[in-house]
């Protein structure tokens, strides 16, 4: 009997340092793909050369809803460009993939690994605590860093930092308008204050675009990333008769506020941002149709080069893509074209700097075209309703 | 107001569904099962898979999960806390590793969980409870929070009844007391250990099935904020103390929607901590506290 006890006590401890370790990316095939050698428009040959690519991602813990597919993005990024072979001779390989776990100490840790193991570049798909505190590791390093996850005030971190996915307050006015042409007059923020990303979107984004759409905000309610309750807000919120209830939390947060809501007889409009998509409030079920929320990429997205890589995509992977996985794809793009701009040897330094050149010039991506300030991406975005279990495009860019 | 009041007593019935069985644990056994928040998300997992292949009813599957949550409590009681209790009975080490065996058996439970839900939100169909929404004295209330209601005040009767009037429950308190003194009356702690546990995460497990057909939500972190409201329970109420829990599970409602509704949310669980620790500088041993003796 002690003996089996110690047997399953051994066998939960593997499965425990199973789940919680990064491994090297087996499933990469960064160098599946022969490469010939061309040159680069504009830059120099890098035959037999390799771009050193560790990616972060929160593959567990409550963002894994967006680490998984964004890891998919960069996967499906990597491949297309080694076979385009367009980078004069040089290739991009991931090199490690690791689970940041949705902590903090996790991410810190595995960028801080990805810097001892000599990547050339960081591919992060990390909430914005987890990015804020692993960001000054990458600058201290002189290591390129992309954030796949808008994190607002991210690059101010340092000139080595870059932010693929446009922040919300970009998206602004796209929803303003929105809501302004719904006859929306009265607004309410129910909204995670725990996160700084969901609290900014909240707590500025919200009131600038009641601002520019005419309408006031008559409520603001607050709740944390593990409540599991949410009647004591929902009750204010109706209280306050709000035409329209932004709603802001991150993974499962959302469904819950959003059942509430119905559940308590609200009929109004219920609106969010991009942590609603990608499938995030399917599960609520009936209660998320009609929501509408804004995102950078929808599959239904019109943009002929965002049109190219869910068609791309879905051949490759047999799946629509998601937003998440969208950005993942930029920003192996940024990198790619930041390797056709050097002409000297590609390491850190000169990848750093002529990723600093492609957001000054702007990109074009499968999230449309992209404008950068300080490295970090804006573009309108798109407003997407919830609708029979799909999204559909009802404004913004298109 | 009325409105407030209803949601009070749902969430304080709630927070009850949720702790009785981690209070019974902790109460007999000495065991802080940190683990207790995973298996009420397995209760929900399973309702999950049951109903994926089917159209079964409430009544089929609340029994099916919390059988599975029992049978989850069991293998680490057998796996894990025994062997612990066994080798360090009366030591704080033994306590501290009982409590990391209960961290790592969590994580592996999460993992499952993160695994059948593909890391996304999910939710349990209607056909397993059709939602509905009613008036009662003027609060919208729906037919789940009526139920929740119901079954934790039932359930909390029916705990208090066993632990204090029948031989089952003089022998758990005898075994809490001191399990040799325990056996040399004839209670066989093995046995009384793997009930204590069974009947703790049946009941976790049946009140994540019910919990996320109020939230709509099954994920496999729906158990981690309610476990540290769970604590704060049970500490405020004197550990042990069933009556107490229902007193503090509904004191710490009433308090956050209170807050909610005349401070701010911002504060809510600022202001309901706070208060607890001031009542615990008032009352350490908690509020309905009282020595193993007394219990015994």
């Amino acid at each position: 009997m002690r003996f089996l006890a110690a047997l399953a006590a051994m066998t939960m401890a593997v499965s425990v340092a199973a789940c919680g370790s990064s491994d090297s990316d087996d499933s990469s095939t960064g160098t599946a793909t022969t490469a010939t050698t061309t040159s680069a428009a504009g830059g120099g040959s890098h035959e037999g050369e390799v771009v050193k690519i560790a990616v972060v991602t929160d593959q567990t813990g409550l963002a894994a809803i967006a680490g998984v597919p964004e890891l998919a993005g960069v996967k499906f990024g990597v491949d297309q460009v080694n076979a385009a072979n367009e980078l004069g001779g040089a290739k991009l390989e991931i090199t490690s993939t690791a689970d940041s776990a949705t902590k903090v100490p996790q991410a810190v840790s595995e960028v801080s690994k990805a810097e001892k193991d000599g990547a050339d570049v960081v591919l992060l798909g990390a909430i914005t605590p987890e990015a804020l505190a692993a960001a000054p590791i990458a600058q201290r390093a002189g290591l390129p860093l992309v954030s796949m996850h808008p994190a607002e005030n991210l690059t101010t971190v340092g000139d080595h930092i870059f932010t693929i996915e446009p922040l919300e307050s970009s998206r602004g006015p796209s929803m303003a308008d929105y809501l302004k042409s719904q006859g929306v007059k009265r607004v309410a923020t129910l909204y995670d204050s725990s996160n700084p990303t969901t609290a900014l979107a909240a707590e500025k984004t919200v009131p600038e675009q009641a601002q520019r759409g005419g309408y006031e905000v008559v409520s603001r309610q607050s709740f944390t990333t593990t409540d599991t309750d949410f009647s004591g807000q929902v009750a204010k919120t109706i209280a306050a008769k709000p035409d329209a209830v932004f709603v802001n939390g991150i993974g499962a947060a959302n469904n819950g506020v959003i059942s509430a809501l119905r559940r308590a007889g609200y009929k109004g409009i219920i609106y969010g941002t991009v942590s609603m998509g990608g499938g995030a409030i399917a599960g609520a079920g009936a209660d998320a149709e009609g929501v509408i929320y804004t995102e950078p990429f929808s599959p239904g997205t019109t943009d002929p080069v965002g049109k190219q890589f869910v068609a791309d995509y879905k051949k490759a992977t047999g799946k629509e893509p998601l937003y998440f996985s969208a950005a993942g794809y930029d920003a192996v793009q940024l990198v790619a074209e930041a390797v056709k701009r050097i002409t000297g040897e590609i390491d850190r330094d000169s990848l750093s700097k002529a990723m600093t050149e492609v957001t000054e010039a702007g990109m074009h991506g499968a999230q449309g075209s992209l404008t950068f300030t300080e490295r970090q991406a804006e573009a309108p975005g798109l407003i997407v309703e919830f609708s029979g279990g799909q999204e559909k495009v009802v404004g913004g860019a298109q | 107001m009325g409105q407030q009041a209803a949601n009070t007593i749902v969430l304080g019935s709630s927070y009850l569904l949720f702790t009785l069985g981690l209070s019974l644990s902790w109460g007999v056994l000495g065991v802080l099962n940190l683990a207790h928040g995973a298996i009420f998300m397995i209760g929900a997992i399973v309702a999950y898979q049951v109903t994926k292949g089917s159209d079964a009813s409430l009544v089929v599957v609340l029994p099916v999960a919390a059988a599975a949550g029992g049978a989850c409590a069991v293998i680490l009681e057998l796996v894990a806390y025994r062997p612990i209790r066994n080798r360090l009975r009366h030591s704080a080490e033994g306590d501290l590793r009982a409590l990391i065996a209960s961290v790592a058996a969590a994580s592996i439970l999460v993992a499952v969980g993160d695994e059948v839900t593909d890391r996304n939100p999910q939710s349990l169909p209607p056909s397993l409870f059709d939602v509905h929404t009613t008036t009662v004295l003027g609060a919208q209330v729906t037919n789940i929070q009526l139920l929740i209601v119901g079954l934790a005040l039932a359930l909390t009767l029916a705990l208090a009844w066993v632990v204090h009037s029948t031989n089952a429950g003089r022998a758990m308190r005898a075994f809490a007391y001191d399990p040799a003194t325990a056996r040399l009356l004839g209670v066989s702690p093995e046995r009384l250990s793997v009930a204590t546990m069974f009947v703790s995460g049946a009941m976790a497990a049946a009140a994540g099935v019910l919990l996320a057909i109020n939230l709509n939500l099954v994920s496999a972190y729906m158990g981690d904020g309610l476990l540290l409201k769970a604590f704060a329970i049970i500490i405020l109420a004197g550990v042990g103390s069933i009556g107490g829990a229902l007193v503090a599970a509904f004191l710490l409602a009433f308090v956050e929607i209170g807050v909610v509704e005349y401070v701010s949310s911002d504060l809510k669980d600022a202001v309901a901590f706070a208060l607890i620790i001031v009542l615990l500088l008032l009352r350490p041993q908690g509020l309905f506290s009282r020595g193993a003796w007394q219990r015994a």
